[in-house]
């Protein structure tokens, strides 16, 4: 009995030996994970993935609203309201406001910038590295070109997420120090994934430059319904937006001749898509898949069940921070988070405020100023108690309770950087040209300065047009020009000063390649 | 020949598991079982699994399990039979093997959500899950020898036994660095990490004290003990440490999850604010160890960004926990009561620390009133009250840095003025019950009618000043897993009185 027991025992463990051997069949699985792609209709949400991750996941963390905060309160065009006053003040903003941040890192961009570009850029990598690894042709019967677009506009959005770190976490270029996370390719294993190269500011810069050329290779003119989706049609990039990013991005580089180049195309050879015909307001208060005039990429934000609508929690909120209403457009009254206010320099700078801060009298000439801005007397403020005048930005949610789409790259930027360029290189008739168009839109004469003041004139003309769009800074970086102490007390500082935050911590402790 | 039995049996089995996430997994198992039993007092036993799972790759989709285990009942030997102390005593030792493959679906898939929506179309692609297609079963080899006996007709049994349980390949969502790219703010990869520890004794021992008459206490007793250590992690000097949800600190040669904190020294009589011991940052640069100077210096963000020191003996989980139960019936009353005890694990208690800091609209500790500092010369308890904890630092040569940040960067750059031991004794379970003699029951027509009382967590001794050391975090697995003792606010076990009425027909 127990004999022929061990017997079948055995039996039966060499009988499991050999049926184990045929057993892949058996895992098979019905629906096994696959590329998200297997069409180009599915490719089509690559782009649309990307452009939404620099929203982030949360209205306080979109990218464009916490990135804005730097370029306005390291510069000069800002104050912090008084706080005695009742206004609120955060504690990043006041570092960076007194240029007390060297060696710590900002927690304002850690959860916006930082997070939201790594996202926008894991996410392209996946994309991208899908074409590459279809030698560019994932979808032959397609044609061999059908993916150009969609490339284009990955390569596009990864650009731009690095230009942002670059700005925010690295010095003033050019710079070799090795800081930022770098990574061109998507994780494929642990140790890939647990660990990222680390790239200086020069590297990041190259390598952003090497994705808009290609971009603006591949990018097409415009929307055209016969052959694109229409969705491409609603804050999407194209040729000219390829092309103006890598004005600003060469410029910011200091390579004028480039920056100059590129400006040209977009400004002269647009087709007529873009001009200054409309009066400044046009450009912000948008909503639907409209735009200004003047806007070449917009970010939209008017629709979507992240994005728009009156359930959207996730409409960029800092913005309320630094302009007159909050999110859902209420006005002063609504909005109790604002406290970056403009400076007197500034104001006085633009000639719309006398020394004394009474207005002055020019600020009503200019469209800018009575259709941007809101000017409150002391004591009328219907929320706090300032006992001064404090004149706000108002750009931001023009179009309604949140709905508004956001304009990031729009022509007065370009043709006011061209003026720059063309004055920098001596072309001071052409200069001249630009600086008027600008000033003309907003309806001003035309610059009557001698040549001496010219470029100091186009420094203060960007000054009053990109005011609040977190312009300042990184354009007074990009000229080479020392940042002016605005409000504060003392002199100006060099425009390469140590104005980055560090690398957030809970990337440096988890990063290998740190 | 004497009697004696075999056993034997072999299983093969196939499972399909459908996930609640909409995925399949397929599960085959092959199972072999060989009992032995000689004179009905030496046993011995084997078994064998061989078992796969589609949640792992082909190379890595197999695992063997093996378990052997001998027993011997010591009271059936001629020598020991009709002892009249011991009545069943049995020696037991055994080994097995067992696997987990309990990980996401995900692990070996890179996969995209699919909501992320810019503009009035349809829905965007979210990275999120990077694949790592070489994990594979995490096995547990668990060593137990042990005693079960009895004694005095049994009014005393119990069992005392020694574990060690041997993780090999840790499965662990394993923290990876934001630039990986995967839309999360917290992104994780399955890895098999390493390997752990734990070992302990084990004893119950269960007593009947009087058994007279109409009178009878009974009384058990359970007591654990539990040592861990992390004996291997993969990667050179790796840690896992997420600084951005918690101090708790994963090593090798050091228990599971301890913590990593500032040491908190009081509040600086001059200026008002919270002081920490300093670290040699040289000698921490140099060899990585984490040693005071000696001196005293404030508690600011920067410097609790790295004066941090690693407390290798206060860890996350208990090293010993049990219980004592007594139950009483005297003719128709009975009465028991459960009290059980943990501790030799530290809670961090974040709800206190979130409330004695003025930093927002929200709650205060009442502790704070008339506690903290306002003068210069004060002895307090808690730094002066000021708005963002900025405060004006007075250095060594009298200078003063104005304004300067003391809001900790991350949520685990803390000092541990706020950690505690969570040793704790509890009364678990008191009832009280009565049965109505017979007589009345019948007179109402009825078999039985009993009243009762019960009381759950109705006292606790526990040094411990947060809201309870029982503590419960909500969240994802790892952090449960990790960081319960990090502990927010939360709901304590709740105290709760039961009367009852029970009728039988």
């Amino acid at each position: 009995m127990k004999s022929f027991k061990i017997k079948n025992w055995f039996i039966a463990l060499l009988v499991l030996g050999l049926v184990s051997c045929d057993n892949e069949d058996f895992f098979e699985l019905t629906n096994p994970p696959e590329a998200p792609w297997q069409s180009l209709e599915e490719l089509e949400k690559a782009p649309i993935g990307a452009y939404y991750t620099l929203s982030g996941n949360g209205g306080f963390r979109v990218i464009f609203s916490a990135e804005r905060i730097a370029g306005e309160a390291y510069a000069d065009g800002i104050n912090l309201a008084n706080t005695e006053f009742g206004f609120p003040v955060d504690v990043d903003t006041e570092d960076m406001y007194n240029r007390a941040i060297e060696g710590t890192s900002i927690g304002l961009f850690d959860n916006a910038v930082f997070r939201n570009c790594y996202f926008a850029i894991g996410h392209a990598n996946g994309a991208l590295d899908f074409i590459a690894a279809n030698d560019g042709v994932p979808f032959p019967e397609e044609g061999p070109d059908a993916t150009h677009r969609i490339e284009g506009e990955l390569r596009f959005v990864r650009a731009l997420a690095y230009f942002y770190l670059a700005r925010i976490y690295c010095p003033a270029y050019p710079d070799d120090t090795p800081r930022l996370p770098f990574r061109t390719n998507q994780a494929t294993n642990f140790d890939e994934a647990k660990s990222s190269a680390i790239a200086s500011a020069n590297d990041i810069y190259d390598f952003v430059v090497a994705d808009l050329i290609e971009a603006k290779r591949l990018l097409p003119e415009r929307y055209d319904a016969s052959i694109h989706p229409e969705a491409y049609a609603d804050g999407r990039a194209n040729k000219f937006a390829a092309a103006a990013l890598l004005a600003k991005v060469y410029f910011q580089m200091g390579l004028y001749d480039e920056a100059l180049a590129e400006a040209n195309f977009v400004i002269e050879e647009n087709g007529g898509d873009y001009d200054l015909s409309e009066e400044p307001i046009e450009a912000f208060n948008k909503t639907g898949p409209v735009r200004g005039k003047e806007v070449i990429w917009y970010y939209a934000l008017w629709a979507g069940d992240g994005l728009g609508g009156s359930s959207n929690w996730k409409h960029p909120r800092r913005f309320a921070w630094y302009n007159a209403s909050r999110e859902r457009a209420g006005g002063l009254e609504d909005n109790g988070s604002r406290f970056m206010v403009c400076s007197d320099a500034f104001l006085e700078a633009a000639g719309w405020q006398n020394p004394d801060g009474t207005e002055s009298a020019d600020a009503a000439n200019d469209l800018r100023y009575q259709q941007l801005f809101i000017r409150v007397p002391a004591d009328e403020d219907p929320r706090f108690e300032p006992t001064r005048d404090y004149v706000w930005n108002d750009k931001y949610y023009r179009a309604g309770d949140r709905l508004t789409n956001l304009p990031i790259l729009r022509l007065a930027d370009i043709v006011l950087l061209r003026a720059f360029l063309r004055a920098d290189a001596g072309d001071n008739a052409g200069a001249r040209a630009d600086l008027n168009m600008v000033r003309n839109r907003a309806g001003l004469g035309d610059y009557d300065g001698s040549d001496a003041d010219l470029i100091n004139a186009i420094h203060n003309e960007r000054f009053k047009e990109m005011a609040f769009e977190g312009d300042r800074f990184w354009y007074l970086q990009g000229a080479r020009v020392d940042i002016p102490a605005g409000d504060r007390d003392g002199g100006a500082i060099p425009w390469d000063s140590p104005l980055y935050s560090e690398i957030p911590d809970f990337e440096v402790e988890l990063n290998d390649g740190f | 020949m004497s009697k004696s039995k075999v056993s034997s049996s072999i299983v093969g089995g196939s499972l399909l598991s459908a996930l609640t996430s909409g995925g399949e997994q397929y599960f085959r198992g092959y199972f072999g079982r060989l009992n032995y039993k000689f004179m009905d007092r030496y046993m011995i036993g084997a078994s064998y699994h061989y078992d796969g799972s589609s949640i792992f790759t082909e190379d890595f989709r197999w695992g063997n399990f093996l378990a052997l285990s001998a027993g011997w009942v010591v009271s059936d030997e001629p020598f020991l039979v009709n002892n009249e102390v011991i009545n069943f005593l049995k020696f037991r030792g055994s080994f097995g093997q067992t696997g987990n493959s309990a990980i996401s679906q995900q692990a070996t898939a890179t996969t995209y959500a699919q909501w992320g929506r810019y503009g009035d179309t349809g829905a965007g692609d979210l990275l999120s899950s990077i694949a790592n297609t070489a994990v594979t079963w995490e096995t547990t080899d668990a060593y137990d020898v042990g005693a079960d006996f009895e004694l005095f007709e049994g009014r005393v049994s119990g069992t005392v036994s020694y574990y060690v349980q041997d993780v090999r390949d840790m499965l662990f969502q394993v923290p990876i660095p934001q630039s990986s790219g995967i839309f999360n703010s917290n992104p994780t990869i399955w890895d098999n990490i390493g390997d752990m520890q734990n070992r302990g004794w084990e004893i119950e021992l269960n007593t009947v004290n009087i058994d007279r008459g109409d009178f009878q206490w009974k009384m058990g007793i359970n007591f654990a003990t539990n040592e861990n250590q992390v004996t291997r992690l993969s990667g050179e000097e790796a840690e896992i440490y997420n600084v951005n949800s918690n101090a708790l600190v994963t090593r090798e040669g050091d228990q599971v999850g301890f913590f990593r904190l500032a040491r908190y020294a009081g509040i600086h009589p001059e200026g008002g604010y919270e002081l920490i011991e300093e670290m040699d940052l040289e000698q921490f640069e140099a060899t990585g160890e984490r040693v005071p100077t000696g001196n005293l210096i404030p508690a600011t963000r920067s410097n609790l960004q790295t004066h941090l020191f690693d407390n290798t003996d206060k860890g996350s989980l208990p090293t010993f926990f049990g219980g004592f139960n007594n139950s009483f019936t005297y003719k128709n009353f009975s009465l028991s009561a459960l009290i059980s005890f943990s501790g030799g694990n530290y809670i961090y208690d974040v709800a206190r620390e979130n409330s004695v800091y003025v930093n927002g609209a929200k709650p205060y500790r009442e502790e704070i009133v008339g506690n903290y500092w306002q003068n210069p010369g004060d002895d307090a308890e808690f730094p002066a009250l000021n708005w963002n904890q900025r405060y004006d630092v007075i250095n060594e040569d009298g200078t003063i840095d104005e304004n300067v940040r003391f809001d900790p960067r991350r949520a685990g750059q803390a000092h541990d003025k706020f950690l505690q031991k969570g040793d704790f004794i509890r009364v678990r379970a008191l009832s009280f019950f009565y049965n109505l003699p017979r007589g009345v029951a019948e007179s109402l027509r009825m078999q039985n009618i009993r009243l009762g009382f019960t009381g759950n967590n109705l006292f606790t001794i526990t040094g411990y000043e947060g809201y309870g050391p029982e503590v419960v975090n909500l969240g994802e697995a790892a952090d449960r897993n990790l960081g319960q003792v990090w502990a927010g606010v939360q709901l304590p076990q709740l105290k709760s009185y039961n009367f009852s009425l029970n009728v039988t027909f």
